[in-house]
């Protein structure tokens, strides 16, 4: 039997978010305050996943973030749950800033992950280290790549979502999605092999 | 040597759930404060003086339009009527940034917007709503929440295409659970003979094996993968697993 990709978002009834949307994209100004509340929190989650908890732009990120949510309103076609959409904004927010940066970072990137990263509060001190040693390497990575195989990448790695998902809403047929996240992966496994610290640091995954 | 990013996969998305969890809320507030600040006045007042610019280029280029259709349309000759005066056109008022909006309705008739994952199961709701509602529950973190609405979708509507696609994201979440689960789901999408996700899915079902211990069989899953997807997004990973079991 084949199947035919299933649209996770087919019932937009269900998004709680939805309807406050709606009130802040015809200008309600208390509603996209109420908004912004909502999905404040995952923006500047997803911000931190991104450039690092100790990013100093990490504020100003999620701020732009913010105002690009309200400006996007208009063309949101409620296809994914609100917050998933402004995380993919915040998302690309910053990516864009990590990329931008890439050549001041680059070399400061690794001390600040190490220092203050997105880690399991729970986890021990040896995992917690190697988890920010594969966030340093992802970050120091993910400038390396074409554009679009840096978002299909995070989108992936940072906020979870399979192919199939990510081919929904990025509206990208599901073999680009694939061969993208090949591709990503074959660059990472070119830069690691040429780069011995990038190898040494991969080591521990 | 890429693996690290299936350990971020499988480890980040719930972190970023958790820390969005502990964000202190007046480091947001101030965020959302400074994004909803009107704009600087010295960027206001060039947005006016450029709309009245507009305007008054707008007004004369009517007034000189209007003037050149009279005299093409009207003889120099011909009597002059006055016709009835055309109603003037305003322009409804636009919203500037300190408008301040009136609500048609209080914010607190709205819903509470709560941005988690799992909805109250409606008696109603359809395969594609409890594959929703499984799919952003996973995603929020709570994967034995998400696993409940896998199953609960393949038993309510087994021949459902959400059921089919779901023994591959319930095998993904059974993976670090239940390795025997998870296999069924694999080998379950496997037999149905869908194809979008069987990539995805052999791959499932090869690291089923290992987590079982079954190396033959994880070895012949990278292969059937191997064959069927030399190009896999897992060839590098199918390749050295190969070489490393018996």
């Amino acid at each position: 039997m084949a199947t035919a990709v299933v649209s996770e978002w087919a019932v937009l009834e269900g998004d709680p978010l939805a309807p406050v949307a709606r009130a802040a994209a015809r200008g309600h100004a208390s509603a996209s305050r109420t908004l912004l509340e909502e999905v404040g929190p995952s923006v500047f989650a997803v911000v931190e996943a991104v450039l690092g908890r100790a990013h100093p732009d990490v504020d100003d990120v999620a701020q732009e973030s913010f105002v690009a949510i309200l400006r996007a309103l208009d063309a949101f076609r409620y296809e994914s749950s609100v917050l998933h959409f402004a995380r993919r904004i915040a998302l690309r927010r910053a990516s864009a800033v990590l990329r931008h940066h890439r050549a001041i970072r680059r070399a400061a990137s690794v001390t600040v992950a190490l220092e203050d990263d997105v880690v399991n509060d729970g986890a021990s001190p040896l995992d917690s280290v190697i988890a920010s040693r594969q966030m340093a390497l992802l970050r120091q990575l993910i400038v390396e790549l074409p554009e679009e195989q840096a978002e299909t990448l995070l989108l992936r790695v940072v906020l979870g979502h399979s192919v199939e998902e990510i081919a929904e809403e990025t509206h990208t047929p599901l073999n680009t999605v694939k061969s993208r996240l090949r591709a990503a992966r074959a660059t990472l496994r070119e830069r690691v092999a040429a780069d011995g610290t990038l190898a040494e640091l991969s080591e521990d995954a | 040597m890429t693996d690290f990013l299936d350990a971020l996969e499988a480890r980040l998305p719930g972190e970023v759930e958790r820390r969005a969890r502990s964000i202190d809320r007046r480091r947001v507030s101030r965020a959302i404060d400074r994004a909803l600040a009107p704009a600087p006045r010295r960027t206001m007042r060039t947005r006016v003086w450029v709309g009245l610019a507009a305007a008054a280029v707008l007004v004369a280029a009517s007034a000189a339009a209007a003037i050149s259709h009279a005299r093409s349309a009207a003889p120099m000759d011909a009597p002059v009527t006055h016709a009835e005066p055309a109603p003037p056109i305003v322009a409804a008022p636009k919203p500037t940034v300190a408008t301040v909006f009136e609500p048609a309705m209080s914010v607190d008739d709205l819903p509470r917007a709560v941005p988690t994952a799992a909805m109250p199961a409606e008696t109603s709701e359809t395969a594609a709503e409890l594959f929703a509602n499984a799919n952003r529950t996973r995603q929020s973190g709570d994967v034995d929440g998400a696993i409940a609405l896998y199953q609960k979708l393949e038993r309510r509507f087994p021949a459902s295409n959400e059921a089919v696609v779901a023994h591959v994201s319930l095998g993904r979440a059974l993976l670090d659970r239940d390795a025997r689960g998870a296999l069924a789901e694999y080998e379950r999408y496997l037999a149905s003979g869908a194809v979008d996700l069987r990539e995805e899915a052999l791959v499932g079902r090869a690291r089923a094996f290992g987590k079982l211990s079954q190396s033959d069989d994880e070895k012949r899953a990278w292969q059937t993968l191997l064959a069927e997807h030399p190009d896999s997004l897992h060839a590098m990973r199918a390749k050295e697993r190969i070489a490393a079991l018996p």
